[in-house]
């Protein structure tokens, strides 16, 4: 439970943590698309070495980084090993039926797993750097133009803010519940799935009328203080663009640039 | 058998993901003798929850080891049955109880404890019946659905569902906060009896000192994850200095005999903790 590490906000001053959310964001959206320009040794070592040196930036440890990675690594792997069974061109290793392992599908399976494991590294380094409050307010203006679309943009990034507000709050209530229960003899990850299956039983229902009661005492305690959805609101933080937003841009447009020079 | 706990040398930290909460508790020793009420206190993160967390195994160690009658908990103890022998033995209140309730009924509930530890359905719900009499419910209330019942009634079907497993030591994290006197008055004199009748150890943490000065035997004082001061009640009230020092209050009662002796210039011969005490001390000096 407390190894959640994605999502988490890790407090600093570095010249990352400096940066515009709405700077970092846009970022971190980008380099995702222009990594998929990268087709050869030579682009994916570019990205990596920039990927890296992101991460130097933010001060937050390398370990910290990896755990992040961990709960995501079956799927990397499962994926990776569909790339190279079924992709086939180069020097065949093994041959079975149609899977193959052969020169292409291995380098292609690297580089799949290079860009998850890129993809998901940038995408900490946003949530590392970030107030949770500063990155909905940060979506919430990216998502602006939505609004001409009649969505409730307002509103869903009200959501997202409590929502991530209460993730701490909620994961706390998990621990306290869980120890109350394993106090009354509640043997968690033991048994049959079944058994197992059943001991979230005393976990989940108290959390469930918790975070209802929760919600409704927020929407009391909104409501109260004069909220009407579909109003426009002021925002009591500042968003202040500075030239170092400016500069990551131009650094993202300078990696595009390198990149569809060296890819073939 | 009575269950003594000693703690040695202990030390424990909290680890959340990435986030090292280093020495909450550390070179902890102390002995909680069995049929004694013993009362926890010092100022807010002293380290008084996890004290009590480490006591049946929720917080392991990091260091040194817990001795809770035959069972030891050591830092590497990979035994979860051992854990839950001790569970079974030593009860945990924790703070606001009633956020643990979860069955559709009260009588399941108070039931889940016993029926975790092995104990038979109808058991169970004999016991489910007596302690509810104990916490002072009335029985028509086991059918009903615990979200359905007022805070303080929530808080004791808790208790009653950790008095159900049958522990011989009962810990609670402040068994009165946010309760009404009266509701906080019920549950003190349940424990008190539960000690005096049912020969039961009791752990307690507190802020209110006059809690401390009426219910309690012991007390252990806690500052920055220590032990600071590990004495019988009476003594610690008498140790004027050293409270200052902790920054903890006096029991209304001693208070008040201290302004009576500033203002008369009369010494009682001894610290009063209750009301009554002072009353008769200051009968018998005269001054009433
Ligand atoms: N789940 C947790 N994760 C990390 N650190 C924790 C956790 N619980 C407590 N701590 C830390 O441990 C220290 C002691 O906390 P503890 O809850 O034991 O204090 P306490 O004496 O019970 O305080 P209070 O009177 O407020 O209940 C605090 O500094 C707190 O920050
Ligand atoms: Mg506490």
């Amino acid at each position: 439970m407390n190894k959640l590490i994605l999502g988490r906000y890790f407090p600093g001053d570095s010249l990352i943590h400096q940066l515009d959310a709405r700077a970092k964001l846009t970022s971190a959206i980008y380099f995702i698309v222009i990594l998929f320009l990268a087709n050869n040794w030579q682009t994916y070592l570019l990205l990596a070495v920039f990927t890296i040196l992101v991460m130097f930036l933010t001060n937050v440890r390398l370990r910290i980084y990896i755990r992040g990675v961990r709960p995501l690594i079956w799927l990397i792997l499962f994926t990776v090993c569909l790339q190279i069974l079924f992709t086939s061109g180069g020097k065949i290793y093994f041959s079975w039926g149609p899977i193959t392992i052969s020169h292409f599908g291995l380098i292609n399976g690297f580089y799949i797993f290079c860009r998850f494991v890129m993809i998901i590294f940038i995408s900490t380094v946003v949530t590392f750097t970030t107030k949770p409050m500063d990155l909905t307010d940060g979506i919430n203006f990216l998502l602006q133009p939505l609004r001409k679309l009649k969505v409730p943009v307002d509103e869903f990034s009200l959501m997202l803010s409590i929502a991530l507000r209460f993730v701490p709050t909620l994961l706390d209530e998990t621990q306290k519940i869980m120890d109350a229960q394993r106090a009354r003899g509640v043997v968690f990850g033991e048994g049959s799935l079944v058994r197992q299956m059943k001991t979230l039983v005393p976990i989940f229902i108290p959390l469930f009328t918790s975070s209802l009661n929760r919600s409704e005492e927020m929407a009391n305690a909104m409501e109260v203080r004069g909220y009407q959805s579909g109003k426009p609101r002021s925002s009591y933080r500042q968003r202040k663009w500075q030239l170092k937003d400016t500069v990551s841009l131009v650094i993202m447009f300078i990696l595009t640039f390198s990149l569809l020079v060296l890819r073939t | 058998m009575a269950m003594q706990i000693t703690f040695t040398d202990v030390s424990a930290d909290y680890v959340v993901g990435p986030i090292r909460n280093e020495n909450v508790l550390h070179s902890i020793n102390l002995t909680i003798k069995p049929g004694t009420i013993t009362a926890i206190i010092g100022h807010t993160g002293a380290g008084k929850t996890s004290l009590l967390r480490c006591m049946n195994g929720l917080l392991l160690p990091k260091t040194g080891q817990i001795q809770v009658g035959k069972y030891q908990i050591t830092p590497h103890i990979d035994q979860r049955q051992t854990l839950n022998k001790i569970r079974q033995h030593v009860g945990m209140v924790f703070q606001f109880p009633e956020s643990q309730l979860f069955a559709e009924t009260v009588e399941k509930d108070i039931c889940f404890g016993p029926l975790n530890f092995g104990v038979s359905l109808t058991e169970a719900q004999k016991r489910a019946k007596q302690t509810l009499q104990l916490v002072g419910l009335n029985q028509d209330i086991l059918q009903q659905s615990p979200f359905s019942l007022s805070g303080g009634q929530k808080r004791r079907v808790a208790i009653a569902g950790v008095l159900a497993t049958n522990p011989k030591v009962l810990i609670l994290d402040e068994p009165g906060a946010g309760l009404d006197p009266d509701g906080k008055q019920t549950i003190y004199t349940l424990l008190t009896r539960l000690n005096r009748e049912a020969g039961m150890t009791i752990i307690l943490v507190t802020h209110d000192m006059n809690d401390v000065a009426q219910y309690a035997d012991e007390a252990i004082v806690m500052q920055n994850g220590q032990v600071v001061s590990q004495t019988g009640v009476r003594e610690l009230f008498s140790l004027n200095k050293q409270l200052e020092d902790w920054h903890l209050d006096l029991p209304d009662a001693l208070r008040f005999q201290k302004r009576i002796e500033r203002e008369t210039g009369v010494n009682l011969p001894y610290p009063c903790l209750t009301v009554d005490e002072l009353a008769d001390a200051l009968i018998k000096a005269g001054l009433v």
